[in-house]
């Protein structure tokens, strides 16, 4: 994993090399016309030695380091989202996380009801499952539509990881269907996640 | 006093009382208003993070013209666009009440926000931004001539600043024909004088065009002559951006 | 904080901002418990301040002010109006606060920020209530012909306490004015003198020389934020979003109160409450006169 020294700071657009010599990395991108490889973001160039049991034994080229835009959701990605609205078939809700990083401007996401839990996903009831003000952990599973990126809560890890109870209590899971509320004692019913401890 | 709008008196604005000759000033052997060579561009001062409320920013100033650029986003498209894979391009340009001599509306300018989304659409990598959209605000302060090709190289800056994917830079270059002259960087007087103009919009280091336009009467050895002086007028832009860059991030780094 | 709950266990698992994101009341009030605010700020101090006269080449007063991030453009065009019937002999002064989509995430183009309007108005009551001009010193002939001097704030960053900054702007720009010598031609058009016509006396002179307002008692604010037993002053944009009460004084710079705005909030304010307030705007009224005092004699030494 041998560096230059002084890693070079580039700009978009500056030649980085040839895809002969180099496999493009993060914040690059290729020319097909001419086969050079180019910088796309303000950062520092940096030059990746390959895995040594790699086929492409090229050095892999990168810019890194400058700021970069803020996250934005991916098919895949776990976001932390704050449940506005929960009806028969749905619950919509606002992502504030994508990964461990805020967002900038919250991106509209939905839970659709096959989407809650892994099993009996026919029986499930949304009321039962969120309310409003819920944060919970999702994956994204799809761009999903025009309004809104498609979430799932159907692993055990996904789920409620905060809510508060109707007396405005910060409630304690009790098992993965319900939480309590430590002032009064009353329980709720929500789709809760497994806390990773 | 008078509130806001509406209800005011009609004004104008007092007039010099000399007009001043400016026919004259235009004939055979005349020197550009500010003294510079007819090829020799206004001292170009560029500033990225202007606007600290934006995701990246930048303020331009070439002579008396001035311009703020702020990026927004990726963020939520708006709700009435339909789905889209990659990722989309919103701009607009505004310009203030004062930016012009005489007092104006300080409307939208529905041209240039055309024209300002045209000369950058082929230099982002929309489909780095799958659904969202980039927006891309421009506010001319004072508008002394050039406006919408320092708008374009000031909005590309700001892209940068942003941290959006780009193929390359966008810088923006016009050369005015007056009396015969080619003179580059235009200011305001020399453009109400043109007898054509030629704007060129490029990605300096791919040698690429984005944008072209011209107006007027020009002969093809005129129009020749024009695109090479926007061209390299284009290069040295780019590189008095790339080092306001990189200036940018070191000092970040710091 | 006492006994460990969900929140706490989701706050060690994600970065500090994401919490301050998801919870940002809780995320503040740890904060104000301890006295100090998430930018380092005590509770009662205004940010960084600046005042730049004459930021506008082509306007005929102009000044940038800054609060923190918060950026305030002013510019003034003095154009030339028959005065009304009722009041013959004064000038006018139109005031406009425009937030373009450039200052915040907020505004779109086309749809016109709802704050706008509302400090526009504000600016509009608080300079003709304070009697900062004498609309006299806008009268060019008696009803011919007067001043309407155009004085339009841009926002260009918008961070919190968006009047104060607007304010500010406005009164360091109408401190920069200069109000242009003019004549009347044989049109009975008022026209632009410039240094050549001087000498000539084929034109009535209405406005000899270029000359200043004389402006009495600058009113100048400060913008408070209640929330439970706190006041923090001078707050920035998400402080705003989050605890939605606020105060506005206005007060002179001789320190007699001008106006004070409190536009509802679930928070409602003890006397005591707005009497700290008044206290925080009287300190603070000092440290931005003397900002702009001092602007206005740099701009007197390079005139010299």
């Amino acid at each position: 994993m041998e560096e230059e020294k002084e890693p070079a700071m580039v700009t978009p657009g500056e030649v980085l090399g040839t895809v002969s010599e180099f496999k493009p990395g993060k914040g690059t991108y290729v020319a097909p016309h001419n086969d050079t490889v180019f910088a796309s973001l303000t950062g520092y160039r940096r030059n990746i030695s390959p895995a040594i049991d790699s086929s492409d034994q090229r050095p892999i080229v990168e810019v890194t380091g400058h700021k970069a835009h803020g996250p934005v959701p991916q098919p895949g990605s776990i976001v932390i989202a704050r449940v506005t609205k929960v009806m028969a078939r749905s619950a919509s809700a606002h992502i504030v996380c994508v990964g461990t990083k805020s967002v900038r401007e919250i991106f509209n996401g939905i839970i659709r009801q096959q989407d809650v839990r892994a099993t009996e996903i026919d029986k499930v009831d949304m009321h039962l499952s969120f309310r409003p003000g819920d944060i919970v952990r999702a994956l994204v599973v799809s761009l999903g539509d025009a309004r809104a990126y498609f979430l799932s809560t159907a692993k055990n890890e996904l789920g409620v990881v905060s809510a508060e109870s109707t007396a405005g209590a910060t409630m304690v899971p009790v098992s993965w269907t319900e939480m309590q509320c430590p002032l009064t004692g009353q329980i709720e019913q929500r789709k809760v996640a497994k806390m990773a401890s | 006093m008078a509130g806001k709008g509406g209800a005011n008196p009609a004004t104008y604005s007092p007039s010099p009382t000399i007009q001043k000759k400016k026919a004259p000033l235009f004939k055979e052997d005349w020197v550009r208003p500010d003294g510079r060579g007819f090829h020799q561009c206004r001292p170009a001062f560029f500033r990225t993070g202007a606007v600290n409320a934006a995701s990246g920013s930048a303020y331009a100033e070439f002579g008396n013209t001035k311009v703020i650029v702020s990026v927004f986003g990726p963020r939520e498209s708006k709700k009435a666009m339909m789905y889209s894979d990659t990722g989309r391009l919103n701009c607009n340009v505004s310009f203030t009440t004062f930016a012009t001599p005489v007092r104006g509306q300080g409307s939208d300018h529905k041209e240039y926000t055309a024209m300002l989304h045209k000369a950058l659409e082929g230099a982002i990598i929309l489909e780095s931004f799958p659904k969202t959209t980039v927006d891309v605000f421009a506010l001319v302060l004072e508008s002394s001539g050039s406006d919408l090709p320092v708008v374009i190289s000031c909005a590309s800056l700001a892209l940068a600043d942003a941290g959006i994917m780009m193929y390359d830079l966008v810088a923006s270059v016009s050369v005015s024909c007056v009396s015969k002259n080619l003179v580059i960087d235009p200011i305001f007087e020399e453009e109400n004088y043109q007898d054509g103009s030629l704007m060129i919009t490029c990605m300096p280091s791919r040698y690429e065009i984005t944008q072209l336009t011209v107006t007027g009467e020009w002969s093809t050895p005129k129009i020749n002559e024009g695109m090479q002086l926007c061209l390299d007028a284009c290069a040295k832009l780019a590189k008095i951006m790339r080092s306001c860059l990189k200036e940018a991030a070191s000092d970040s780094k710091e | 904080m006492g006994l460990p709950n969900a929140s706490d266990d989701l706050s060690s698992e994600m970065e500090v901002d994401a919490f301050r994101r998801l919870f940002p009341l809780r995320f503040f009030e740890r904060h104000l418990a301890e006295s100090i605010r998430p930018d380092g700020r005590p509770l009662g101090k205004a940010r960084d301040t600046s005042v730049f006269l004459g930021a506008v080449a082509s306007a005929n007063g102009s000044a940038l002010a800054k609060i923190g991030s918060t950026t305030m453009l002013t510019a003034i065009k003095m154009e030339v109006m028959t005065p009304s019937l009722e009041s013959p002999d004064e000038g006018c002064i139109a005031i406009d606060f425009h937030m373009p989509p450039i200052c915040s995430p907020i505004v779109r183009p086309g749809r016109p920020a709802e704050a706008a309007p509302v400090i526009s108005k504000q600016l509009f009551d608080t300079i003709s209530s304070s009697g900062l001009v004498n609309l006299k010193e806008l009268s060019l002939v008696n009803g011919k012909a007067a001043w309407m001097a155009y004085l339009d704030v841009y926002c260009l960053d918008a961070d919190g306490a968006l009047f104060d900054a607007a304010l500010l702007s406005a009164v360091s720009a109408l401190s920069h004015l200069q109000i242009p010598a003019v004549a009347i031609n044989d049109d009975g058009k008022i026209v632009l003198m410039s240094e050549e016509d001087g000498q000539k006396q084929a034109q009535e002179q209405v406005n000899k020389e270029k000359r200043k307002l004389t402006l009495k008692s600058i009113p100048f604010s400060l913008t408070c934020i209640l929330h439970k037993n706190y006041i923090l002053a001078d707050p920035t944009a998400e402080e705003e979003s989050i605890m939605e009460t606020l105060v506005t004084i206005v007060l002179d710079s001789s320190g007699q109160l001008i106006s004070l705005y409190k536009p509802g909030g679930s928070v409602l304010a003890h006397t005591s409450a707005l009497q700290d307030c008044v206290a925080l705007t009287r300190q603070r009224v000092k440290e931005l006169k003397s900002i702009l005092d001092e602007q206005n004699s740099v701009m007197e030494i390079e005139q010299d």
